[in-house]
C-alpha cells in the first residue's frame, strides 16, 4: 500500500477569499480522501434578524457581500407573502433590474477571481474593469455599491427616471460589447482551456443525488432555474434558462459567461416593458403566520423562511444559502483529481462561505 | 492567432486613458442618490424621536428632556431610513463618503 499524506487546504489559502478547511488525503499527487469543515464565518444573523422586520431587512442584506440585493429581496418576499402586501408592477420591474444587475456583477467578479486562480491576470483585470461599470450603475440607481437597501415591503425606495434608464442602457451596451470580445478571446485561449476542460467532471446523476443548484447544475445540462417560477417581473419576461452540456469546470465557466449576457438582455427587456406608475405601497402592521420564499441568487437557489406572531417582531428567520447545497458534492467530486486541480475545481463552484454560515 | 489578439488588445490599453480614477488629480463624484452620513437641521427638528426608533443600527439618540440629538457616524449603516420617516424633513443625506477617523466622534446637535 502506498503511503498517504494528509494536506490541509485552508482555512487560510491564497485562492480562497473566505475561510473553509479542506482536509485532503493524497496518494502521491492523487486525492483519495476529502473532508471539509465550516464554521469560521458564523455571525448569528438568523438570531439577529428576530427583531422588528423593518430593521431585519438591513440585517439580512448583510448576509452576503456580493449578492446582498437578492437576500433582502427574498426576505421581503417572505414578508409580502405572509402579510398579503400588494406590490405595484413598476416596483416589480425595478426589483428585477436590480437582481439582474447583481447577477452580472457577481458573475463578472467570479470570472475574474477564477482567472486569477488559474494565473490569468490579464483576464482578471479585464473582467473587473467591466464589473466596475455595473457596480457604478447600481450605485446610481440604489445609492450604494453593495448594500443597496433598495427593496422594502410594498415596493422599492427609488425610481429610475428616463435619463437614468438611458444612461443604464448605454453602460450595459458598452459592457456587453467589451465583455463579448473578452469572452470570445478567453474561451479560445489554449492555456485557460487546458486548465479547465475535462477537469472536475460532475455527471447528471451525481448532480441530482447531491442536490446541486444554480449555474453548477445548469452546467450539467439540467434545465432548472428558480426564475422560471415567475416571481417579481420574471413572469412577464420570456426567457429560457441557460444550460451547457459537460459538467466539467469549463461548462460551469461557460454557463456563467452565457448567463451574464442573458442578464444584460433581461435588463434591456425590463427597461423596454416598464410602465410609469407608483413604486411603493406603504405597509404598516404586524406579520402573522409562516411564509417561505425562494429566489435565484447568482449562485443558485436561495431560500428564506419566516414565522411571525402578529406583531412587528419576527419569531424565526431561516436562511438557506445556495453554497450549502453546492458544497456537499465536492466530497465525491474531488476524489481521483490531481492535487494541482483542486483549487480551480473548488472555485468553479463559486463558493460563498459567509452566505452559508450566516 | 486568437491568443495574439488578446495580447495586442492589452498592449493597446497601455496607450489609452486609464479606467481607474487617479484620486488627487481628479475628484471622485458620488451620484446624487449616494448615501453617506446624515445632516440634521436643528431648526426644523421637533425631537419626536421617530428616526431613533426606526434606526436599525441604533446610532441616533434623542433626549427630549435635555433637548439633545446625538448621532454616531461610525455606527451608522447609511440606510436612509431616518430620512424617509422624518415628518418635518429635518434630516438630509450628505452624499459624501465617510472619512476614516482615529477615534469615535459623536456629533451632537
Amino acid at each position: 500500500m502506498m503511503a498517504r499524506t494528509i494536506v490541509p487546504f485552508g482555512p487560510q489559502h491564497p485562492i480562497l477569499a473566505e475561510p473553509v478547511r479542506y482536509t485532503l488525503e493524497l496518494e502521491e499527487e492523487t486525492v483519495v480522501g476529502v473532508d471539509f469543515e465550516l464554521g469560521w464565518m458564523h455571525r448569528g444573523i438568523e438570531k439577529g434578524a428576530e427583531q422588528d422586520y423593518n430593521k431585519a431587512i438591513f440585517m439580512c442584506e448583510r448576509v452576503c457581500g456580493i449578492c446582498s440585493g437578492v437576500h433582502s429581496m427574498t426576505f421581503v418576499g417572505c414578508l409580502e407573502k405572509a402579510g398579503d402586501i400588494p406590490v405595484p408592477d413598476r416596483a416589480k420591474y425595478l426589483r428585477t433590474i436590480l437582481l439582474e444587475l447583481e447577477r452580472i456583477h457577481s458573475h463578472l467578479l467570479w470570472i475574474g477571481v477564477a482567472a486569477d486562480a488559474v494565473g490569468f491576470q490579464n483576464l482578471f483585470m479585464l473582467t473587473w474593469r467591466e464589473r466596475e461599470h455595473v457596480v457604478d450603475l447600481m450605485e446610481a440607481i440604489t445609492g450604494n455599491r453593495v448594500n443597496h437597501s433598495y427593496v422594502m415591503p410594498g415596493g422599492v425606495r427609488g425610481d429610475v427616471d428616463e435619463k437614468m434608464a438611458k444612461h443604464a442602457l448605454e453602460v450595459l451596451g458598452a459592457v456587453e460589447a467589451s465583455a463579448k470580445f473578452v469572452a470570445d478571446q478567453a474561451s479560445h485561449d489554449r492555456t485557460l482551456i487546458s486548465r479547465v476542460k475535462g477537469v472536475g467532471i460532475m455527471d447528471k446523476a451525481m448532480c441530482l443525488r447531491y442536490g446541486v443548484v444554480g449555474p453548477n447544475m445548469r452546467g450539467c445540462g439540467i434545465k432548472q432555474d428558480c426564475r422560471s417560477d415567475g416571481y417579481e417581473a420574471y413572469k412577464w419576461l420570456d426567457f429560457e434558462p441557460v444550460t451547457f452540456e459537460g459538467g466539467d469546470n469549463l461548462s460551469r465557466v461557460m454557463v456563467r459567461v452565457l448567463e451574464t449576457f442573458q442578464s444584460i438582455e433581461l435588463v434591456k427587456k425590463c427597461f423596454k416593458q416598464i410602465e410609469p406608475g407608483p413604486i411603493m405601497e406603504e405597509f404598516k402592521g404586524g406579520i402573522n403566520g409562516e411564509a417561505a420564499y425562494r429566489c435565484e441568487a447568482p449562485r443558485g437557489e436561495l431560500f428564506y423562511f419566516i414565522r411571525g406572531n402578529g406583531t412587528k417582531v419576527l419569531e424565526r428567520v431561516k436562511i438557506r444559502a445556495p453554497t450549502l447545497a453546492n458544497l456537499m458534492v465536492t466530497r465525491e467530486l474531488l476524489l481521483g483529481e490531481e492535487f494541482a486541480n483542486i483549487p480551480v475545481t473548488i472555485l468553479s463552484f463559486d463558493p460563498c462561505f459567509s452566505c452559508t454560515e450566516r | 492567432m486568437i491568443e495574439m489578439s488578446l495580447i495586442s488588445y492589452s498592449l493597446g490599453n497601455l496607450f489609452k486613458k486609464p479606467a481607474t480614477i487617479i484620486d488627487p488629480f481628479r475628484e471622485l463624484k458620488p451620484p446624487p442618490r449616494f448615501r453617506g452620513t446624515i445632516i440634521l437641521d436643528r431648526d426644523k427638528c421637533i425631537l419626536c424621536g421617530l428616526c431613533s426608533k426606526v434606526c436599525p443600527a441604533n446610532c441616533i439618540e434623542v433626549d427630549r428632556a435635555a433637548k439633545t440629538y446625538r448621532y454616531n457616524p461610525i455606527k451608522c449603516i447609511s440606510c436612509r431610513r431616518c430620512v424617509d420617516v422624518c415628518k418635518k424633513e429635518a434630516i438630509k443625506m450628505h452624499a459624501v463618503a465617510k472619512e476614516p477617523v482615529y477615534e469615535i466622534q459623536i456629533i451632537q446637535y
